[in-house]
């Protein structure tokens, strides 16, 4: 078993393997650039996370409220922002029918997406940004099991 | 006032340069003598990561590209770039940023 936390994180990995537009360019927590070979490709990582105790007693309930980011990386001569907003269908399609993640969140919302460009290199790069709010709980006991 | 006169550009690009034929649009077709480079770039991408990526450049002198615009098209072996922005230094060279096709 892993902390839900990376569950969390390896399913939605899973859910966004595949997709028409990425295929199989899914990483999770990369450091070095991405490039011909990963692009059009997407980056999946878990950001900030709160915690508040929703139970008393000896063994509490935590609720958890994580930020997983989705990164889309395209480079292209043309419709890069097309090709993101394909890559966006994309993502929404794969998280929309799954957000209590198999069992492991109780709740997934998209908070904010943001996009950007970029024209240093041979051909222009498009890159957008997902923000996505994942309520799940554990017991303070056990790390690596969503209750 | 330059340091280097027509004939030093000249030199420097007969020692250096390579022939690249230009597709200008409103110009005639030509054939330049020219600095290729393409060297490695990571971009910024604001994201968690860069992206790597080439920086295919060209130096000719400003006078053997005359007519020629931004948009308008050259090949180099068998790739086709696009000129996407003319960067003069305003004594006789020009730098032209490309975007490969």
């Amino acid at each position: 078993m892993a902390h839900v936390r990376q569950q969390i994180r390896d399913y939605v990995i899973t859910l966004l393997t595949g997709l028409s537009t990425t295929g199989a360019n899914v990483f999770s927590h990369r450091y070095y650039p991405m490039s011909d070979a990963t692009i059009p490709g997407i980056i999946v990582y878990t950001e900030d996370e709160s915690q508040s105790y929703q139970t008393m007693g000896q063994d509490r309930t935590i609720k958890h409220e994580l930020t997983l980011r989705i990164e889309a990386f395209v480079k292209s001569v043309s419709n890069y922002d097309d090709t993101l907003d394909d890559i966006s269908v994309e993502i929404m399609n794969a998280l929309s029918p799954n957000r209590k993640l198999n069992g492991l969140a109780k709740d997934t919302r998209i908070s904010t997406f943001s996009s950007a460009g970029e024209v240093g290199g041979e051909q222009p790069a498009f890159m957008g940004r997902f923000d996505i709010q994942i309520i799940y709980h554990t017991k303070e006991s056990d790390p690596e099991t969503a209750v | 006032m330059t340091v280097e006169t027509e004939l030093d550009r000249t030199a420097m690009l007969a020692d250096f340069g390579e022939c690249i034929t230009f597709y200008p649009l409103n110009a005639p077709v030509r054939t330049v003598k020219c600095i290729f480079d393409n060297i490695y770039q990571e971009v910024e991408s604001g994201m968690s990561v860069g992206i790597s990526m080439q920086q295919p450049r060209i130096l000719c002198t400003s006078s053997d590209i005359n007519g020629v615009a931004e948009g308008d098209s050259l090949i180099r072996g068998n790739t086709t770039y696009i000129i996407r922005v003319m960067m003069y230094d305003g004594i006789g060279m020009t730098e032209l940023m490309l975007e490969k096709q």
